[in-house]
């Protein structure tokens, strides 16, 4: 379990703070997603939540312990996978995992074996000699996940990591964050893929301005999002638009539409746009609930 | 493992050690070359003098170390030949040696040759070999050929003159003044005493003798090399971009001037009641090390530079540190245990570096360290590495990228070593103290040149070309172990705090 309490950030030079009073709970078997917009403040709370850096005031305990002041003991329960992972271009792939496992009291035998198992478990199996600066973006997303996994911690920060990753490797985290969660795990999950993370959440934290916005579970976040007409009209024109605007907030994009905050279903819409002589190619209920539901929250309109 | 003893083992395991060893072998291979350079060019002076008596040419050397002193067991090779022309480069092919020897030095250094020959002119032609030091060449008469014209008998003939100013004691820059001369055929001096006076001169152009200045007698010539304590001369007082001169003048008994010739005894003005000019150069582990010690304090900082630079310089820019402190590790805890790695380095890289440059004396010059030196030469040069290496790591944890921090590292170790003279210059301008004291006292805030002060301390000797020792300036033993405690624990405490609140 990782609990902030009042967690503030403050760098120098800069008036506003990065993250301001933030109160945030990711419970033992859950997922909490994190979103907000570039310089919300995600990447700072999970930066300070692994101990990497430090807070202006504020606590973070990791399962009761905080970081701050204990934190060799509370840094045993966190594992952490960066946004972008940071190397020396002189690493390779195992004596790095081997180096990490030691700071865990892993002998290098153990620690190089678990390094194997790891990285033949990511698919770089064939890579424990490579140099990091030699992976693709996709294969050092893949490693930062092995530095994460290289001791099994019950809670994990996890930033961004779907960003980069292939079909492969996103089913794979999609599974392993899933796992962790059945076993009773605390899952801080920071992503812009909201689709994604509207189907792995639990909760979902709003911060925007290094605040919190809200916090809502699952059946809040289904009954919060209201749907959004996609519409492909081929005649489009004026008067189609003063109709559409009289059943909800239509938007255009060359002849597609997009109607949202509807008060009409979306078979009524579409029947009355034919009967006005519109020749409807295309009308489509979007699911972009979690998205849209943030945008109103911070009050950007689409 | 315990985390922390895992990162010092895995830095000591490092590349960046692999390039702490490099540097090291680097210090050794140059300490290697400057000794064996020192030995070539600071080796066994000679002096001597020929002369023809009783139908035999007669040469009598003298081989002296660089301390004055007789070195025994120096075997010459010793040939004569008759030539014609009385040159140099006589038209060959050369007739064979009508004589040819060769002889030992004994206790005194000296030996004499005696060739049976007529009157006539020779080339004598002598090559010397001294197996305690096999890269010591030999000056003067001790190597290459001269020639012994005919001398008329029962005349005062200048055979052979040299002024010296000698170090005694191998570490103490004492001065001494050595004085050969001989009479004619070879005859002892008698009548013939040393006269000294100082001048002071703003266009470095000595005075040609004593006359209408205030003379010193020195004291009377008592064999054909005699040693005189330095004279007890009143001090001139300069200004800066003066210089003053001892000139000596050989007068014989009825008041002749003999010989003369002045030495610039200083560069500056010199403290009251300093009256010794003249620093040590001596082919000797010690005399080497005077000039040495810089070297000294630049390799083991160097190797402390690339070992922060992998360490901490390069890890806090890119990031990757982060990916450490993720760990059961506290800021403080990371920052000691890579400090401790480095102080484990740095010491056994100045261990190895103050040992092989005893060994390198003691093959080359036949003379090891004082054994109080070594644990302090090491001290001495693992403050220079830590001090300098705690500035680069204080730069590398205020600075987020590499440019500053190493643009600050070149520019300290360029400017405290090899454009240091100009930091001096600056000093004396603003200062206005001279600049025997100026150079020693500079040489404590620059942490390069720590081992040169405690060199300097433990020898005794002075700055080059000038009177003033260390002690003299206030810098004593005290002043030595707390500024290079200072220099080792201000810059690692700064840079420890600052790493403990950065992210």
């Amino acid at each position: 379990m990782i609990v902030t309490e009042h967690l503030t950030k403050r760098f120098p030079g800069r008036h506003a703070p990065a993250v301001d009073d933030l109160p945030l709970e990711v419970r033992d078997g859950e997922i909490l997603g994190l979103v907000g917009l570039n310089g919300a403040g995600k990447t700072t709370t999970i930066r300070m939540a692994a101990g990497v850096a430090l807070p202006t005031s504020g606590s973070i305990l990791v399962d009761g312990v905080d970081i701050v002041r204990e934190k060799r003991a509370a840094s045993h329960g966190i594992a952490w996978v960066p946004e972008l992972f940071p190397f020396e271009p002189t690493a390779r792939a195992l004596p790095l995992l081997v180096y990490f496992g030691g700071f865990y009291g892993l002998n290098a035998t153990d620690a190089a074996r678990r390094g194997r198992e790891l990285l033949a478990r990511i698919g770089l199996a064939d890579e424990e000699k490579g140099y990091l600066r030699d992976f693709s973006q996709g294969m050092r997303k893949r490693f930062s996940l092995a530095s994460a996994m290289i001791v099994d911690p019950r809670n994990l920060l996890l930033d961004e990591i779907l960003n980069g990753l292939d079909p492969a490797g996103i089913a794979f985290v999609r599974q392993w964050v899933l796992e962790s969660r059945r076993e009773k795990k605390a899952v801080l999950l920071s992503s812009h893929q909201l689709t994604e993370l509207e189907a792995l959440a639990d909760r979902v934290a709003f911060v925007h301005q290094g605040r919190l916005l809200r916090t809502i579970d699952r059946a809040e976040l289904a009954r919060a999002g209201s749907p959004e007409y996609r519409i492909v009209i081929r005649n489009l024109d004026p008067a189609a638009l003063t109709y559409l605007a009289s059943v909800g907030t239509p938007r255009t994009e060359g002849t597609t539409v997009w109607l949202s905050r509807p008060t009409a279903e979306s078979h009524e819409v579409t029947a009355e746009l034919v009967r006005r002589g519109y020749q409807v190619v295309e009308c489509r209920v979007e699911t972009t609930s979690l998205e849209a539901y943030f945008l109103e929250l911070i009050g950007v309109a689409r | 493992m315990n985390p922390y003893l895992h990162e010092i083992a895995q830095r000591l395991g490092g590349r960046s050690v692999i390039g702490v060893v490099v540097v090291a072998l680097l210090a050794m291979g140059l300490g290697l070359s400057i000794t064996y350079g020192s030995a070539s060019s600071a080796g066994i002076d000679a002096v001597g003098f020929d002369y023809y008596s009783g139908g035999a040419v007669h040469v009598d050397l003298w081989a002296l170390d660089e301390i004055g002193n007789g070195v025994a067991g120096v075997q010459v090779q010793i040939s004569f030949t008759s030539i014609s022309n009385g040159t140099y480069y006589p038209p060959p092919p050369l007739p064979p040696p009508i004589y040819s020897t060769t002889v030992t030095t004994n206790g005194s250094g000296a030996v004499a040759v005696a060739a049976p020959a007529p009157v006539g002119s020779y080339l004598v032609e002598v090559t010397a070999h001294y197996s305690a030091r096999p890269q010591a060449t030999f000056f003067g008469l001790l190597s290459g050929s001269f020639i012994v014209d005919p001398s008329p008998n029962g005349q005062l003939e200048m055979l052979g003159v040299a002024f010296n100013q000698m170090p005694v004691g191998n570490y103490v820059a004492e001065d001494r003044l050595l004085v050969f001369w001989a009479g004619a055929n070879g005859t002892l001096p008698t009548g013939v005493s040393l006269y000294a006076c100082t001048t002071v001169s703003e266009e470095f152009t000595p005075p040609l003798n004593c006359t209408g200045l205030a003379t010193t007698a020195v004291g009377p010539l008592e064999g054909y090399l005699t040693f005189f304590p330095y004279p007890a001369l009143p001090t001139p007082s300069l200004v800066l971009g003066q210089a003053s001169f001892l000139t000596l003048e050989l007068v014989n008994a009825s008041g002749a001037i003999l010989l003369s010739g002045s030495l610039q005894s200083d560069f500056g003005p010199a403290p009251a009641g300093v009256t010794a000019p003249y620093s040590l150069s001596v082919a000797t582990g010690v005399g080497v090390l005077s000039g040495y010690a810089v070297d000294l304090g630049f390799f083991v900082p160097i190797a402390g530079f690339v070992m922060v630079y992998w360490s901490t310089t390069r890890p806090r820019a890119s990031g990757s540190v982060d990916m450490v402190l993720v760990r059961p590790v506290t800021r403080r805890g990371l920052f000691l245990a890579r400090y401790a790695s480095l102080v484990i380095a740095l010491t056994a890289s100045a261990v190895v570096e103050v040992l092989a440059f005893d060994l390198f004396a003691t093959i080359l010059l036949g003379e090891t360290l004082p054994a109080s030196f070594v644990p302090a030469l090491i001290g001495g040069t693992l403050v220079a590495g830590l001090a300098f290496s705690g500035l680069i790591l204080l730069a590398s944890h205020v600075f987020r990228s590499t440019t500053p921090t190493l643009a600050i590292g070149i520019a300290i170790l360029l400017v405290t070593s090899l454009f240091w003279t100009v930091i001096l210059f600056l000093l004396l301008l603003s200062t206005g103290n001279s600049y025997p004291s100026v150079a020693l006292g500079s040489q404590l805030v620059a942490p390069l040149q720590f081992v040169s002060v405690v060199a300097g301390s433990l020898s005794r000797t002075s700055l080059f070309g000038t009177s003033v020792t260390y002690a003299s300036v206030g810098i004593g033993v005290v002043v030595v172990a707390v500024t290079g405690v200072a220099w080792v624990v201000v810059p690692a405490v700064l840079a420890m705090f600052r790493a403990m609140r950065r992210d």
